[in-house]
């Protein structure tokens, strides 16, 4: 699905990432960790296309995105949330996820601007569907900037479920949630957002990475230190060692 | 040749009055990441505050141009507080039209307060021009040429000699950083917005006399070319509102000359659209530009 | 009616048009203090075509609309690539470039022993098709409206469509609408494209109203005063701007007592709904809220 070879982004003379190796099989849910600063949020909005790669190759579905915008490499199939939530906050919760169903097909101006047609009543009616699933239905017509954050989170991914993604990437999902929130969206994330596609979850949690991950991938200093099943990823030396050394997981 | 030559004397000569206004612009710019529209605008109220003690008191030279900078500085501080200050930081775009819009007030005002529109103001010297070979040149615009180079290195003496100037830079350079290292932004930014408005006043008076008079129209042709000038330079930097003063200096001097005056506004706005579309950075502030494109991008 | 009254709304509508183009670009993000250039090249285009080239008022207005909107088109396709305040800035130039390129556009026919046609800064007399087809005030004026009205329908249309979210979620945060798989500069030539279609209707019954057209009409305070409408009305809906329009001509302008302040007033008003309201009166949070109480009264 995602395969990454030796990928170096530089800030400066800072290498957030440094030779990352990565790859992705199609199905899998991956769970993406390291200590803060390692390179992980870098690695999302490089294959996002948000920063070019300084050099190394990224290939989605054998297909080089390595220069591509991100609006192409997102019609290719890749949704993603957000870290520091960004929705569009003087948009109502319901528009937010309406207009992230927006393909490449749609810009011709027939369906872009008729709305009522029986294809765009199908499509309301996913939209309202996904508000029901993430527990938003609600607060369907609230400016999404009203919103209390657990609240964001769920609408963001709403919003990049809407894409109907094959690739979706998530990043920190449950930040800043209580541990009852964190369950909810855990539930969330395996109930709706994993079946039928790949997905790569960045997550200090590492409860929720066991629950929801068929493999880890730890980074530090923008580099892969270790990688396989959770349980045994979460045993090694250099990844504990890799947090001890600045920070504890969050509860791990 | 001769003639080509001699555009180019008259070119610097009327870029440096152009450079004086883009340094105060810049010095704005380079502080607060924010463009003062109305700059113009309040040099020239300061203009008819001299005028109005040279009328009033037949106040020689110096009075006058005490005058100019003080009411240029004190309408500065008005257009501090309401658009720049008052309007919550990052929001540059609103502070612009916010700026605008006090423009329209402060050239409302002087009309309203001057209904003559054009009024006398002290010359700066009756010399004749001077003949170099075949060349010539007016003294004023030495004087003007001469004041902007002794501007230009007394700010970079403030900015990189004393502490106020390592504070401005901080800022410039990162308000979060600066503000951790328990720097009064607000207090900073007032200042440097004093001493541009200051800067103005100076570049005002100097044009203004040398011109002779003054009207309400000397704002909106303020503003146009300082703006023109520093963008051409590079926004925020220095060294670069000198340099596109005279760069717009040169191409409007060679415009009268080759393609008549009516062309010199029209070639001065092409070469603005051209360097926004093709070099946004100006001649010194690619780097710049290019920071502010990437801090856009920030996710 | 009197004919005062019908003067006055009759200007009220024209200038709502160019307004509403500020508006649209103001909705995906983008300060234009250009739109004033689209309004005018559609005002001589227009023109020409019905004074000079005897086409009839529709095809004419269509005309100069379609060359409003392509000149339009072809100025985003460079400008686009910069944002923020290089962008307006970059309207800015292209405006008064256009403006000073109609201060030297000479193109004059014979009719009748009369030359007929844009003469330079002397401006582009005669354009005279509704007097010489008997059209009354009172009927241009209904036109105005009608045309006026079609243009809302259209923008009611926008809100609630796809294309109308789109637009928002680039002005809200283009980064995170290219990761919804939006491709940003795309989207926004075409709404620049609109808006100069917006603006192009305006200018052509402008140049029909008044029969004489001068380019010195079409300088920045125009745009700027453009720009505000939407300011002070809000971008929540399309009826922000007209309000603003209301407010500044229908209210300032026209009452004796604060007309001679206008501009202090009008300055002011933009200042001081920045600070407090920098969406404007009928911002987005607004408007969701006045939707929302409708709904709930009809269910």
């Amino acid at each position: 699905m995602l395969e990454i070879e030796r990928l170096v982004r530089k800030f400066g003379a800072v290498e957030a990432l440094a030779g990352l190796d990565f790859s992705v099989e199609e199905g899998e849910s991956m769970g993406l960790i390291g200590p803060n600063g390692s390179g992980k949020t870098t690695l999302f909005n490089v294959v996002t296309g948000v920063y070019p790669p300084t050099s190394g190759s990224l290939r989605l579905e054998g297909r080089d995105i390595g220069a591509s915008k991100p609006d192409r490499i997102v019609n290719l199939g890749v949704a993603r949330t957000f870290q520091n939530l960004r929705i569009f906050e003087r948009l109502t919760v319901f528009e937010n996820v309406w207009a992230a169903q927006h393909r490449r097909a749609d810009v011709a101006l027939r369906e872009l601007v008729l709305a009522g047609r029986s294809a765009e009543r199908a499509r309301r009616q996913e939209v309202d569907g996904l508000l029901e699933l993430t527990g938003l239905a609600d607060r369907r017509d609230a400016l999404a900037g009203g919103l209390p954050l657990p609240d964001q989170r769920r609408l963001e991914l709403a919003r990049a479920l809407a894409r109907r993604p094959r690739l979706l990437l998530l990043d920190e999902p449950a930040g800043g949630m209580t541990p009852a929130e964190t369950e909810h969206m855990v539930r969330l994330i395996r109930d709706i957002a994993i079946p039928g596609r790949t997905c790569i979850v960045i997550e200090h949690k590492m409860e929720m990475i066991r629950n929801l991950c068929d493999r880890v991938c730890v980074l530090d200093f923008g580099r892969k230190i270790a990688e396989g099943p959770p349980e045994a990823v979460l045993r090694d030396d250099r990844v504990i060692e890799a947090y001890i050394g600045r920070e504890a997981p969050a509860d791990a | 040749m001769v003639d080509f030559v001699q555009n180019c004397f008259d070119g610097v000569m009327l870029g440096s009055s152009y450079a004086l206004l883009a340094i105060g612009f810049t010095l704005i710019f380079g502080v607060m990441r924010r463009l003062n529209l109305s700059y113009g605008p309040s040099i020239m109220l300061g203009a008819f505050v001299g005028t109005l003690v040279f009328l009033e008191f037949r106040a020689g030279g110096l009075a006058v141009a005490a005058a100019t900078v003080l009411g240029a500085v004190l309408v500065g501080i008005y257009v501090e507080r309401l658009c720049f200050w008052a309007i919550r930081q990052g929001a540059a775009v609103a502070s612009m039209v916010s700026s605008f819009a006090i423009w329209m007030q402060l050239e409302e005002i002087v009309t309203i307060a001057f209904p003559d529109r054009t009024y006398p103001f002290p010359p700066l010297t009756r010399a004749q021009p001077m003949d170099f070979g075949p060349f010539f040149f007016k003294v004023e615009n030495l004087v003007m040429f001469g004041c902007a180079v002794a501007l230009t290195l007394g700010l970079h003496l403030l900015l990189y000699r004393t502490r106020f100037g390592l504070r401005l830079r901080a800022v410039a350079e990162s308000p979060d950083a600066a503000r951790y290292m328990g720097i009064n932004i607000a207090a900073v930014t007032f200042l440097a917005f004093a001493c541009a408005s200051a800067i103005g006043g100076v570049a005002g008076y100097l044009i203004v006399a040398q011109d002779g008079q003054i009207t309400p129209l000397f704002g909106l042709w303020a503003t146009f070319k300082g703006l023109i000038a520093m963008m051409l330079g590079g926004m925020g930097s220095i060294p670069g509102a000198i340099l596109g003063g005279l760069l717009l200096g040169i191409v409007e001097a060679q415009s009268i000359w080759y393609l008549g005056t009516e062309f010199r506004d029209l070639c001065a706005y092409a070469l603005l659209f051209l360097f926004l579309v093709f070099r946004p950075g100006g001649l010194f502030g690619h780097a710049l530009a290019e920071r502010e494109r990437l801090a856009l991008r920030r996710v | 009616m009197d004919d005062h009254l019908v003067g006055v709304l009759s200007n009220i509508g024209m200038i709502s048009f160019i307004a509403l183009s500020a508006y649209l670009l103001l909705i995906v993000g983008e300060i234009s203090f250009g739109q004033q250039a689209f309004f005018a090249i559609s005002a001589y285009a227009s023109g020409i075509a019905t004074a000079m080239w005897g086409w009839d008022f529709w095809p004419g207005l269509a005309w100069g609309t379609a060359v409003a909107a392509a000149a339009a088109v072809l100025v985003g396709i460079p400008t686009l690539r910069i944002r923020g305040l290089y962008f307006s800035i970059a309207t800015l130039a292209f405006a008064e470039m256009v403006r000073l390129v109609f201060e030297v556009f000479k193109y004059q026919v014979e009719i009748d022993g009369e030359m007929v046609g844009p003469d330079g800064s002397d401006g582009f007399r005669d354009i005279r098709y509704i007097f010489e087809n008997d059209i009354t005030a009172v009927e241009y004026m209904l036109m105005i409206y009608g045309l006026l009205a079609a243009v809302l329908c259209a923008f009611f249309l926008l809100e609630r469509s796809r294309l109308g979210s789109i637009f928002r979620m680039i002005g809200q945060d283009p980064v995170l609408a290219e990761m919804q798989g939006i491709d940003v500069t795309a989207y926004k030539i075409l709404a620049l494209g609109l808006a100069g279609l917006v603006a192009g209707i305006g200018g052509g019954l402008y140049a029909h109203l008044t029969t004489f057209v001068e380019p010195k009409i079409f300088n920045v305070m125009l745009g700027v005063h453009s720009l505000a409408y939407g300011l002070i009305g809000g971008l929540g809906t399309a009826f922000g701007p007209l309000i603003g329009v209301a407010i500044d001509i229908g209210f300032l302008e026209s009452i004796r007592a604060i007309s001679g302040y206008r501009m202090i007033a009008f300055g002011g008003l933009v200042a001081v709904l920045l600070i407090f309201r920098p969406r404007g009166l009928l911002d987005e949070a607004a408007v969701n809220w006045i939707r929302l109480r409708l709904r709930r009264r009809h269910a």
